[in-house]
């Protein structure tokens, strides 16, 4: 039984821990502006990051190394360090985009300003990173990040067109009054949402704070394998709760609110306040893991000691990377720009930062040298394999994508 | 130091992590120490070198130059050779794993840590 | 001397030819001990050159890497192409250089080498 209940535990955290603020953000802008038509780009996005995110689990329980070990002894100093730069600037501007999100949240239920909200959020978000302990912080916010299932109930209470949904999700086509590259940049933000980097690194960190070893494997792999979908599942109703509601209206998302609008047509206040709880809890939590993994990934490529199970006096230069990363991403959010196109650029940004963490991965979990017989079988290569192609053609293609289309404007 | 008869610089030692005999971290082998022998010959393996003075000729340019300038702030005396281990103090190297045979703190090689122990973490209420 | 004033310096033959850059450094353990430990002191054998570092810094060269397949292929021959330097093959060391003693042809191929 206890051990039922821990399997269960792991996997909402591995929801929790997979729907952020992108995945919230962009679900309801393209379920409002295309449908279900680009539910082909969750689908790839969440089967890519399971099969990544298994494997950096595997190496940091077998090889017992986090991925900026393997950053730094892979790929040399100085392409490590253009990629350690890289990661944080990313990393900062999706920890404030989460810590946006978050204040967005309280406006709605508070009618106060956002920006009032966004220094005391960064407090709590430091706070969970300076004392709370590592499993309370997942449990508790992937628990309450579980609201979110309100969105699965709302498309059932809905007068949801089933048929029509479903399409949707077989005739991925642009919809008339959108062009191409819009459709394209705003599939390259849903894969960007699903695979943001900081998650593998938080994933992989997270098992070595928890000193995973070869027999946490099957635990470990069942959270990926369920949690992780079951998270693109989630994001998956949240666009079709756009598509539902929002599309029809021709509403064009620019404020979390909306994507909550959906629920609060079919279940009334009380979904709503179900709904906003949910994307507090996830916001939240998404910002703790987002600064720590900043925090992480300095430590590791310094060979720092690092880590929440550690005492902040043992780790002093880590709990340092992550409180200068909060403020950083405070002052950036306090300038007033806009959160929700924050949000929008981190992921088509992430989409694009997304090969130089995760081919790393892919090559040192074949190394036997490190796996011994657990390498890599032959069709999970070949599987990675494809999505690393895919991987670094969206990446090259998300830069342009970006100016092409003045970020989905 | 004991990494078996043959090995090679990427496989074992650059960029490892170092622990030390009570298992914890103590930075990266940022660089290796060779000295020539008087009586000639091919240069022996000395010391493992780490911290920022060593890190910073290896990432080179101006971070380079800036990285190891903090370290040597950190030094006593300005000293801008880093701090190194000598092999004796460096216990079993495989590919997996590499350990010292003494604790980090005997071996003073990490300022930075105390300095922003001492200074700045140290001084927040819960640390 | 460091690590890094070889690691990276470019290699030159006897006629001047450019054979590549140092990528790795090969040690052996000697009849001799580090004092008072009873571990084997390591000496320089050898330098591996070549002209593309990323193969080796990934791990192709020495290391046993099972897939994934097309890159494999392709890591593989970029390693073959490096050279090994023996230490006595060594003319001078000057700063990011070194000069050879012997043409590029006297040297022996990285795959034939036993690490």
């Amino acid at each position: 039984m206890k051990r039922v209940f821990a399997l269960a535990l792991g996997v909402m955290t591995a929801i929790g821990g997979f729907v952020d603020v992108g995945n919230l953000v962009t679900s309801g802008i393209t379920g409002a502006r295309f449908g279900m038509s680009l539910t082909w780009a969750i689908v790839v996005g969440t089967i890519a990051m399971t099969l990544y995110g298994e494997m950096a689990g595997r190496v940091a329980a077998v090889a017992r190394r986090p991925v900026f070990h393997i950053i730094r002894e892979r790929l040399g100093v100085r392409t490590a360090l253009v990629n350690l730069l890289a990661f944080v600037l990313l990393s900062l501007l999706t920890l404030a985009a989460e810590l946006g999100g978050v204040a967005l949240v309280l406006e709605l239920v508070t009618g106060i300003n956002y920006l009032v909200w966004v220094p005391l959020i960064a407090a709590a978000v430091w706070l969970i990173v300076w004392r709370m302990s590592f499993s309370v912080m997942e449990n508790l916010f992937g628990v309450l990040g579980l609201c979110l299932v309100v969105f699965v109930v709302a498309l059932f209470v809905l007068p949801t067109d089933w048929g029509s949904l479903w399409h949707g999700v077989t005739h991925p086509w642009v919809p008339p009054r959108e062009g191409h590259p819009m459709y394209l940049f705003y599939a390259v933000s849903l894969l960007g949402a699903c695979l943001v980097p900081y998650q593998v690194v938080f994933f992989s960190s997270g098992g070595r704070e928890e000193h995973w070893t070869p027999k946490n494997l099957t635990e470990m792999r069942f959270n990926c394998v369920v949690g992780f979908p079951l998270g693109g599942l989630l994001s998956i109703a949240i666009m079709a709760a756009a598509a539902v509601v929002l599309q029809p209206l021709q509403i064009n998302v620019k404020h979390l609110g909306q994507v909550a609008l959906p629920v609060a047509r079919a279940l009334g206040p009380v979904g709503l306040s179900i709904a906003l709880v949910g994307f507090a809890a996830a916001l939240l939590a998404a910002a703790a893991e987002c600064a720590l993994s900043i925090g992480y990934s300095v430590g590791q490529f310094f060979g720092w000691s690092w880590g929440k199970d550690r005492r902040p006096r043992e780790a002093p230069r880590f709990h340092l990377v992550c409180l200068v990363a909060v403020i950083a991403a405070t002052a950036f959010i306090l300038t007033s720009i806009d959160p929700i196109a924050v949000t929008v650029v981190s992921v088509v940004l992430g989409a694009a930062a997304v090969p130089l963490t995760y081919f790393p991965v892919l090559v040192v979990a074949n190394d036997r040298d490190y796996m011994g017989g657990r390498v890599n079988r032959r069709w999970s290569n070949a599987l990675a394999t494809v999505f690393l192609v895919l991987m670094v053609v969206t990446s090259i293609a998300a830069i342009p994508l970006i100016f092409f289309t003045k970020a989905g404007q | 130091m004991d990494a078996g008869k043959r090995f090679s610089a990427d496989e074992m030692l650059l960029d490892r992590q170092i622990f030390d005999a009570d298992d914890q971290p103590l930075g990266k082998v940022d660089d290796l120490e060779l000295t020539l022998p008087d009586g000639g010959g091919p240069p022996v393996l000395t010391a493992i070198l780490c911290g920022p003075t060593a890190l910073g000729p290896r990432i080179g340019g101006r971070i380079g130059q800036w990285w190891a300038a903090v370290g040597r702030r950190l030094r006593p005396s300005d000293e801008p050779y880093p701090n190194r281990i000598p092999l004796d103090q460096v216990g079993k190297v495989d590919s997996t794993r590499l350990t010292l045979t003494v604790s980090r703190d005997v071996l003073d090689a990490d300022r930075m840590r105390d300095w922003t122990r001492d200074h700045i973490i140290g001084r927040i209420p819960g640390a | 001397m460091r690590a890094v004033e070889l690691i990276g310096a470019a290699v030159y033959d006897s006629d001047g030819v450019p054979v590549g850059a140092v990528r790795d450094l090969f040690f052996e353990a000697v009849g001799g001990q580090v004092p008072d430990s009873g571990r084997p002191a390591y000496r320089l054998r050898a330098l591996e050159c070549g002209a593309v570092g990323l193969a080796h810094r990934l791990g192709y060269g020495h290391r046993s890497i099972t897939g994934p397949w097309p890159l494999t292929v392709l890591m593989q021959r970029l390693v073959q192409n490096s050279l090994i330097v023996g230490w006595e093959q060594i003319a001078a060391l000057g700063t990011g250089r070194v000069d050879l003693a012997v043409r590029r042809d006297q040297l022996r191929w990285a795959q034939q080498e036993e690490l």
